[in-house]
């Protein structure tokens, strides 16, 4: 009985510790992000770190011309499947904390020159673990949309747009 | 004649009675509504997308890709791997598709007869069909005069090296040339499901209801005897006493195993091809601006042979795409992706789409979207790699100065003597993007119920009164665009509902 009740004993403080610990790296994934308040308030999908990690994202696969992606990339998630949106918050999670490991450097996505994001990128764009391919796919696709859907961008290449206007009909 | 109605305005638990149910309104569920409510039959065509009306195609793929496509045009495989378009829209996919008409080739109807024991479908059978469909579709070759620069590259390849090329059909009318084809027609010039084939059922009497997701087939193993539908506002119950699967040779499927019908041979979903294709670039001197225009009317078929055991099962056609498509297309990112963006006016781009032999899988998700499983045979590897460099040479040939392969990483080729080098490997799946676009093949014809699932008719060999009129009733793929063929095969099987 004794020995039981110790063993209960340690195996709930191993528990418990396990559960301090998570509860930490969560707490620690998940702070330090700056986003403006109004900006947060917008967002429906994207937590507000994860809004950090993908306009740092847009960032460099956009160079040399980004924009800010974080509020479309919100906006276009609302209207995927839950189990869609469960595996885009896992990239962006592998992204920010596992991604810039894998690829030798000791600090989040978000807090790495240029220079380091990019071979974080090109690290993930060409892996040989294909969901990892796909998911940055996935992600600069939106990215891409963000960017080549604005008229002003349009005009970077000379497309034309729409030949048709419904609203001056 | 009626309108088509939306099922938002369907009180949840409304109970409708019709002769005939067609679940799907694209090309195969359009026509047979039309032939079988112009016989008499009351009829429910039903559409799990909405009524997209000409004056909503804005002609931006941001606004349009999300009406028009299956999961917001990002539906693929479950590996990720192809990109797998399909429509949601009244209409289906004669919405957004480029309105290529080409009839099923013969060798295959052959094939079909001689492996598959497919009967009364033989090209003599069918050829006044085709003829009817064509007529009523409008259906002509593309002039001349309406290709456009990305097409005229592709023609002064093939007839640089003197391959067999030549101008496809069309079925439009007063087209205005604009090239948002994909995104859909403002200008109503698609002579397709919704133009032509549901405003002649609705004037036969029948009902097309959009917004109504059907969800199960209700049958008590032996005969169909509605379906279940789920609607915005909640649960629809249809009786009818025949089913019409018409989703395409997705969406049926996926009703058909999500129904658990009886499947003793294990057949339900299988067989999936899906012509799957993959992109060539081309930078030349002269502005292509290959958004503008007709985007296909001109094609290659020097690799194509459709003979039984060829192993030359590469079309080639031109894929341009609008800015979005191109820019996700082209692999890389940061400041030499933009590069050549910059240079997409410039760019030519060719496809080479391969008659599979690749057999996938539709099943359901948990969440009771489609499945695709379709992992690609190393033969069609293969004649993906082939098709690249029969691209890449038609480029050379007609004048390029670069070639990018949009594999990871990317090959620029600067010589036509760099493509033999080309390798093999630049062409499987997660290497290079991929794009199936004609997925058929899900639920096979044929009068051996232990290899089919329907009969030579169309009818379920095991469910009585359930039939299926769309892409997934063919045994192999068609190596082609298949609306006419589709088209046909259900105003020729109609006949039996």
């Amino acid at each position: 009985m004794t020995t039981n009740v110790r063993r209960r004993r340690v195996l709930g403080y191993f528990a418990g510790g396990l559960a301090a610990g998570a509860g930490g790296l969560t707490w620690l994934r998940v702070s330090g992000y700056q986003v403006p308040a109004d900006v947060a308030e917008r967002l429906a999908v994207l937590a507000p770190w994860q809004y950090v990690v993908v306009e740092a994202f847009g960032r460099r696969v956009l160079a040399p011309r980004p924009i800010g992606i974080g509020s479309y990339t919100d906006e276009y998630l609302r209207g995927l499947a839950a189990t869609d949106l469960r595996d885009v918050g896992r990239f962006i999670a592998y992204l920010e904390h596992l991604a810039p490991v894998v690829a030798g450097y000791a600090r989040r996505f978000t807090a790495l020159a240029p220079e380091a994001q990019d071979r974080v990128l090109g690290s993930l764009e060409e892996s040989r673990i294909e969901l990892l391919r796909a998911g940055f796919q996935a992600l600069k696709a939106m990215a891409m949309m963000a960017y080549w859907r604005r008229s002003e961008s349009w005009a970077e290449i000379g497309y034309g747009g729409p030949v048709i206007d419904w609203g001056a009909e | 004649m009626g309108a088509i109605e939306s099922a938002r305005n369907l009180p949840a638990g409304s109970r409708l009675r019709c002769d005939v149910v067609v679940v799907g309104t694209g090309a195969g569920g359009s026509m047979a509504a039309r032939e079988l409510a112009a016989r008499g039959a009351k009829v429910i065509a039903l559409e799990e997308g909405s009524y997209v009306r000409q004056q909503q195609m804005t002609q931006r793929e941001d606004e349009m890709m999300p009406r028009l496509y299956q999961e917001r045009g990002g539906r693929s495989t479950s590996d990720l791997a192809i990109r797998v378009i399909g429509g949601r829209a009244v209409g289906g996919s004669t919405v957004h598709n480029i309105n290529l008409c080409k009839r099923t080739p013969t060798p295959i109807l052959e094939l079909w007869q001689r492996r598959h024991h497919v009967s009364g479908c033989s090209e003599p059978e069918l050829r006044p069909v085709f003829e009817s469909v064509e007529a009523e579709l409008s259906v002509t070759e593309i002039p001349e005069a309406m290709r456009n620069a990305n097409n005229r590259v592709l023609e002064r390849g093939v007839k640089a090296l003197g391959w067999k090329g030549g101008p496809l059909s069309h079925n439009r009318v007063g087209c205005q040339q604009s090239g948002f084809c994909e995104i859909g027609c403002p200008f109503d010039a698609k002579q397709n499901a919704v133009k032509v084939l549901l405003p002649s059922a609705l004037e036969h009497g029948a009902r097309v209801i959009s917004d109504a997701r059907v969800t199960r087939i209700v049958h008590d193993g032996k005969r169909a005897r509605g379906v279940k539908v789920a609607a915005p506002r909640g649960v629809l119950d249809i009786e009818a006493g025949a089913v019409v699967l018409a989703g395409s040779a997705v969406g049926s499927a996926v009703l058909a195993r999500a129904s658990a019908l009886p499947d003793p041979h294990d057949r339900l979903g299988r067989g999936l091809r899906m012509h799957p294709g993959v992109a060539v670039a081309g930078l030349f001197d002269e502005r292509i601006e290959g958004w503008k225009g007709i985007p296909q009317s001109y094609e290659c078929t020097e690799h194509l042979d459709f003979s039984d055991g060829s192993e030359r099962r590469i079309w080639i056609i031109t894929a341009f795409a609008h800015p979005i498509g191109a820019s996700i297309m082209l692999p890389g990112f940061g400041v030499a992706h933009h590069e050549w963006m910059r240079h997409y006016p410039n760019i030519a781009v060719l496809s080479a789409m391969i008659h599979d032999e690749t057999e996938g899988r539709v099943g359901v998700r948990d969440d009771g979207r489609a499945r695709i499983d379709y992992e690609l045979i190393d033969g069609d590897v293969h004649q993906l790699a082939l098709g690249m460099r029969a691209c890449a040479r038609l480029l050379f040939a007609a004048g390029a100065k670069r070639v990018l392969i949009p594999s990871v990483p990317a090959i620029t080729l600067e010589r036509p003597d760099q493509i033999e080098s080309l390798p093999e490997s630049a062409a499987r799946p997660h290497h290079v993007g991929l794009v199936a676009v004609h997925p058929m093949g899900t639920l096979r014809m044929g009068d051996d119920a232990r290899a089919a699932v329907v009969k030579s008719t169309g009818e379920h060999h095991q469910v009585e009164r359930l039939f299926v009129l769309d892409g997934s009733l063919f045994p192999t793929s068609i190596g082609g665009p298949p609306q006419i063929s589709i088209y046909s095969f259900s105003k020729h099987l109609s006949r039996h509902v």
